[in-house]
């Protein structure tokens, strides 16, 4: 899949959710990763994406919340920062890695 | 290596015990054949790898948890550790609880994800501050958390401390709701009365030994505690006959001497001589011996003498936390029974649960420096340097009792040791010879083995 025209690909985990927040582990790098109700939200989108192979940006996703938590307008471009982050954070964290 | 009695040396590496007539030559014979069983060198390296002023917080999967709802209290314990006085009130709110509760869960789940068990999640509300004390939060928050994880399909035990004093409608809900309870009762009415009491209960035994006999008819499993001061350590065989008396031979009993810390300090320093030569492991012993001989087997202990091999160091340091703690101000700390001491490791604030990364570990310092320097004591191997918020205790204020605890320790150990070599089971303990590694089939060593079989000896 592509991300921000980036190839990459979402790293194999198991998941549990508490109350919409994500608890990832990989059982080989012994590896688990706890993630706030955002981030679990942008997580599901892009590993949904990947499963039937599409391909996602950051506009996508900030579309996807603004229409989910009805954000008005002028705090898009906040809004668009803090997704970057959060697919930063994937990357450096070994959750997407980059191919 | 330590010398018991005229015959036998006891090697607390190897766990054994042999004579002390042999020769060198068969001394380093025993020492190659049998491997020392301790991991000192590694765990030592592990502790300090770590920095006391910069430590790594590894908080990871857990099944436990604990919550202090409160730092307010219905009494004014002569003792309390925590100096409790109601003058500055802080408590948690309920949706304190509820985000702490989320960050356990979810650990929890890491748990099951990296273990693949199910282990049930035990929270533990207690305090330095008597949980009860705001009821409505109390039963809010116990409704919550069992709440929360029926809704998430996680499996829950509930536990708590009290001091017992309780009305009918709210023992009835502790019994409802929690699997395990730590009641708090001096062991009679006199010294009940003497210690735990306040203006708004200046006696108080009647309505705590109602709670104890509700508890006991309704099979609630729970543990009498009782704290005593040393120069009471004298009435313990009063005490048990009054217990069995009272509240039959099935009631669960431990007892505890008085920290030298909070409210207990003037008193130490008042009466220190005294105080200090006040022996309670012979009292103990004694108690123990008389118990068994009158009553059988009852259930009498003390957290003061582990009775297991202890593998690892105090589970209260940042590097190696299993039972983060909530504290009424929001602090996420490490141990709650480090009452001036604290490792605090995180805090709730505006986006919720918020673990550090690194912290400043007193708790660290301490265990650093006793871990090797407790290493040629007897009881090492059952408390590896020991605890250190006690440790840090008498650092803080030294008192006569300063080295007390240990020394009672020693003692204990040295006891239990010469017992067993006679040949006798003690508190648990026995040797076995040891046979089968035949070049020193004839040297008489002995091995330190539990009565139980768990010899899990790391
Ligand atoms: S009941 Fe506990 S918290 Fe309350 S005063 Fe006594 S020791 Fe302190
Ligand atoms: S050893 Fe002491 S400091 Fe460590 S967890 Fe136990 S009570 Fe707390
Ligand atoms: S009893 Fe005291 S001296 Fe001995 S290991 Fe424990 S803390 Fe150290």
């Amino acid at each position: 899949m592509f991300i921000n025209n980036v190839e990459s690909r979402v790293k194999k985990l198991v998941t549990e959710s508490i109350d919409g927040e994500l608890v990832l582990f990989n059982a080989e790098e012994n590896q688990s990763i706890m993630l706030n109700r955002s981030a679990s939200i942008i997580w599901e989108y892009i590993s949904g994406a990947e499963a039937s192979g599409k391909s996602v940006s950051t506009d996508d996703i900030v579309s996807m919340l603004c229409s989910l938590y009805s954000i008005p307008s002028d705090q898009r471009q906040r809004l668009y920062n803090d997704v970057i982050q959060v697919i930063n954070g994937f990357y450096d964290s070994g959750l997407l890695i980059r191919i | 290596m330590h010398k018991i009695d005229t015959d036998f040396i006891y090697d607390s590496q190897r766990l054994i015990f042999y004579k002390q007539s042999l020769a060198a030559d068969d001394v380093s014979k025993i020492e190659t054949l049998i491997p020392i069983n301790d991991l000192f060198d590694s765990l030592k390296e592990r502790l300090e790898a770590e920095d006391p002023v910069s430590s790594t917080v590894r908080l990871s999967a857990l099944t436990q948890a604990g919550i202090c709802l409160t730092n307010g209290c219905n009494l004014r314990c002569t003792y309390c550790g925590d100096n409790i006085t109601n003058e500055n009130l802080v408590s948690l709110t309920l949706d304190d609880v509820a985000v702490y509760l989320k960050e356990i869960m979810k650990r929890w789940l890491l748990n099951k994800l990296v273990t693949r068990k199910e282990e049930p999640l035990e929270i533990t509300i207690s305090g330095g501050g008597e949980p009860t004390y705001n009821w409505n939060l109390f039963q809010e928050t116990v409704l919550l958390i069992e709440k929360k994880c029926a809704d998430n399909h996680i499996p829950l035990s509930l536990r708590m401390t009290t001091n017992g004093i309780l009305i009918p409608y709210q023992r009835e809900f502790i019994m409802n709701h929690f699997s395990y309870v730590m009641l708090s009762y001096d062991g009679m009415p006199e010294l009940q009365n003497k210690n735990r009491i306040s203006s708004e209960y200046p006696i108080s035994s009647n309505i705590v030994e109602d709670t104890i006999r509700y508890f006991l008819a309704h099979n609630l499993d729970f543990t009498v505690r009782t704290t005593l001061w040393q120069d009471d350590c004298i009435r313990l065989k009063d005490i048990i006959d009054y217990m069995v008396s009272t509240f039959g031979p099935r009631i669960k009993w431990t007892v505890l001497p008085v920290l030298p810390t909070g409210r207990a300090l003037n008193r130490i320093d008042r009466k220190s001589d005294e105080l200090k030569n006040q022996d309670f492991v012979e009292y103990y012993i004694e108690a123990l011996e008389y118990s068994k001989e009158k009553y059988g087997d009852i259930s009498i202990g003390t957290p003061m003498f582990s009775d297991h091999l202890i593998a690892l160091f105090c589970s209260g340091l940042s590097c190696n936390c299993a039972c983060p703690w909530l504290l009424p101000n929001r602090d996420i700390i490490t141990c709650i029974d480090a009452p001036n001491t604290k490792t605090v490791i995180g805090t709730i604030n505006d986006t919720g649960v918020e673990i550090f990364k690194k912290c400043v570990d007193p708790l660290l310092t301490q265990s650093i420096i006793k871990y090797s320097e407790c290493r040629d004591c007897i009881a090492y191997r059952f408390c590896k340097g020991g605890c250190p918020a006690k440790h840090l205790m008498t650092v803080e204020h030294e008192t006569a009792l300063s080295n007390w605890e240990c020394s009672m320790i020693e003692k204990y150990w040295m006891y239990v040791f010469r017992k067993i070599l006679k040949g006798e089971e003690c508190f648990g303990w026995k040797v076995e010879p040891i046979n089968t590694i035949e070049e020193i089939s004839g040297y008489g060593v002995l091995k330190l083995v539990r009565i139980d079989g768990d010899n899990d000896v790391y």
